[in-house]
């Protein structure tokens, strides 16, 4: 006789493993990919601390968390596509009780798993730099899971455009460029034109800095751009939820 | 009831290719059934259906009477399905693989761990337990995907071409592991383009050729829907008064019982021919059917 979970538990207990075994063992058993994602953040720090001052320091600290936070968010992308497309995995889990957005909540939850060891050396750089007051722990908090959830379902919801594996890979690695460089995330948005700051929380990785930027007491921004920024990292999360609520179907018509 | 009813199924994909049109058949509990046909034919499709990955333009399909479209979650608990082509995660050993599986499908820790172990040693794969799965052999991979729908304890079990791509030493590894899963599972479904692998594992067979079902019924009846026990291959094209035959590109076919099967050969030597002469097989019901080999659409 078969004794199964039903329900809630089930959906979170499924969550819970596909996490460990997409994130937990993937990184235990294939630990380069942190050095990877870390050259990036690191060679940018790098360059800050010859090159900048103690400010640009800081910020290249909270570009470098915000920075590892989107990577491996955007990151499912290729996950999600390899497990759908190439083996398959996600064909043999259709055919199961597991809900779809379950499958994607477990995928996101890896990624955060993954970013995790490179996420403890800045949070750890931040720390030795004083800059983790209270409010500013707080704030950081609720940014990096915003940043974390919507890099993570954009990822997912960009996966499902695709057919062909080779077209996937290289779509991530702009996605993380060009969300990590463009906007604010490296530099303060105060080097935009007056009255134009707001253009910088476009992204919602723009909107995450320069929040931090301000809590940290590094910049002060114009209203405006902070009321954007809120309103950037809110909006871009409700988006993406709502589109993966549409997206995340099982079936194909 | 029916394990699997389907009817009147038809499926029209957006580019305009129809891949069922109008599939009917059903399958009792606790059968073995093969789906056969060429590739292209439409079994991909209808197992998609099935196990709800896809929708039909029209028709239904019930599984132990819950229909796939309007009742999909009532279906998922009671199936388990391997994909075409489909492969467990490199990353993980055997034990890991179908020991999550299981936790996902909503089994407790010490249940899963239980289960998992046991569909692994059924399925030989025991020295292998701890090894990462892309160290395994195709046929091992294979075998892996097996245990892990087996452990699931689902009452049906769709499996989309199981030894595609494989070598005949690893087809055979996955043979011998359906053969036990089947005393376990209560109805197992599998679509194959393998004569051989039909024959040697289904109760029955169910041949779709271009979208439509052409035969349903048992390997017995496969048989005698022959007639003929001997199939006479000619590779060239000979024409003999009184016999019916098949053309096929480069071969005729003739299909005769023992007596017979001396004539053809001295004409066909006559005429400077090679020729064969083989037992009919479930190929032969294929070939009377649709006109064509199987293996010429693979």
């Amino acid at each position: 006789m078969r004794r199964l979970r039903k329900g809630f538990s089930r959906q979170l207990i499924a969550i819970l493993t596909i996490s460990w075994i997409d994130g937990v063992l993937s990184l235990r058993r294939a630990p380069l990919w942190v050095v990877s994602y870390l050259l990036m953040p690191l060679a940018l720090l790098f360059f800050f601390s010859i090159y900048g001052n103690p400010i640009m320091m800081k910020i290249s600290i909270i570009g470098g968390i915000i920075m590892i936070a989107m990577s491996n968010g955007i990151s499912i992308l290729g996950d999600a596509a390899f497990y759908r497309i190439y083996v398959k995995y996600q064909d043999l889990l259709i055919a199961t009780p597991l809900r779809p957005i379950s499958y994607i909540l477990g995928l996101s939850l890896s990624m955060l798993v993954f970013a995790s060891p490179g996420l403890m050396l800045f949070l750890v750089l931040a720390w030795l730099l004083s800059m983790m007051t209270p409010s500013f722990t707080l704030i950081l908090a609720i940014c990096l899971i915003m940043v974390w959830a919507s890099s993570s379902f954009m990822g997912f919801i960009v996966s499902t455009l695709f057919n062909r594996l080779r077209h996937v890979w290289p779509v991530a690695s702009i996605l993380s460029l060009v969300l990590a460089i463009l906007p604010p995330v490296y530099y303060p948005a105060t080097i935009l034109p007056q009255g134009y700051q707001w253009i910088g929380a476009l992204a919602p990785t723009g909107a995450a800095a320069m929040i931090l930027h301000q809590v940290s007491g590094l910049i002060e921004l114009e209203t405006s751009a902070i009321m954007t920024s809120i309103a950037s990292l809110i909006g871009y999360m409700t988006l993406f939820v709502l589109l993966l609520i549409f997206r995340a179907r099982w079936r194909e018509g | 009831m029916s394990a699997i009813a389907s009817r009147d199924v038809w499926k029209r994909y957006g580019n305009g290719v129809v891949a069922l049109r109008g599939v009917s058949f059903s399958v009792e509990r606790g059968r073995l059934v093969a789906l056969l046909g060429r590739n292209g034919a439409g079994k991909t499709t209808w197992i998609r259906i099935a196990s709800t990955q896809l929708l039909p333009t029209k028709g239904t399909v019930e599984v132990l009477g819950f229909d796939v479209v309007s009742d999909p979650w009532s279906v998922r608990e009671l199936i388990a399905m391997i994909p075409q082509e489909g492969a467990p995660l490199d990353i993980l050993t055997p034990f890991e693989f179908v020991y999550s599986y299981l936790l996902i499908r909503g089994y407790g820790r010490s249940e899963a761990k239980k289960r998992a172990r046991e569909a692994l040693a059924l399925l030989e794969l025991e020295p292998y337990i701890k090894t990462t799965i892309g160290e395994l052999s195709g046929g091992l991979k294979r075998r892996v995907l097996v245990a892990t729908v087996l452990a699931s304890g689902a009452e049906v079990l769709f499996l989309d071409e199981p030894t595609l791509g494989l070598d005949p030493l690893a087809r055979r590894s996955v043979w011998r592991a359906l053969r036990e899963a089947k005393k376990m599972s209560g109805t197992m479904l599998l679509t194959t383009h393998y004569m051989d692998e039909a024959e040697s594992l289904a109760d029955e067979v169910i041949i779709v050729h271009q979208g439509k079902v052409m035969f349903s019924g048992s390997l017995e009846e496969a048989r005698k829907a022959t007639n003929h026990r001997f199939r006479v291959e000619v590779y060239g094209d000979l024409e003999i008064d009184g016999y019916d035959r098949i053309k096929l590109k480069g071969m005729t076919i003739f299909y005769v019982g023992e007596d017979e099967t001396e004539d053809i050969l001295k004409m066909a030597i006559a005429k400077g021919y090679d020729a064969t002469v083989k037992t009919t097989s479930l190929e032969d019901l294929f070939i009377k059917l649709t006109g064509e080999k199987i293996e010429e659409g693979v």
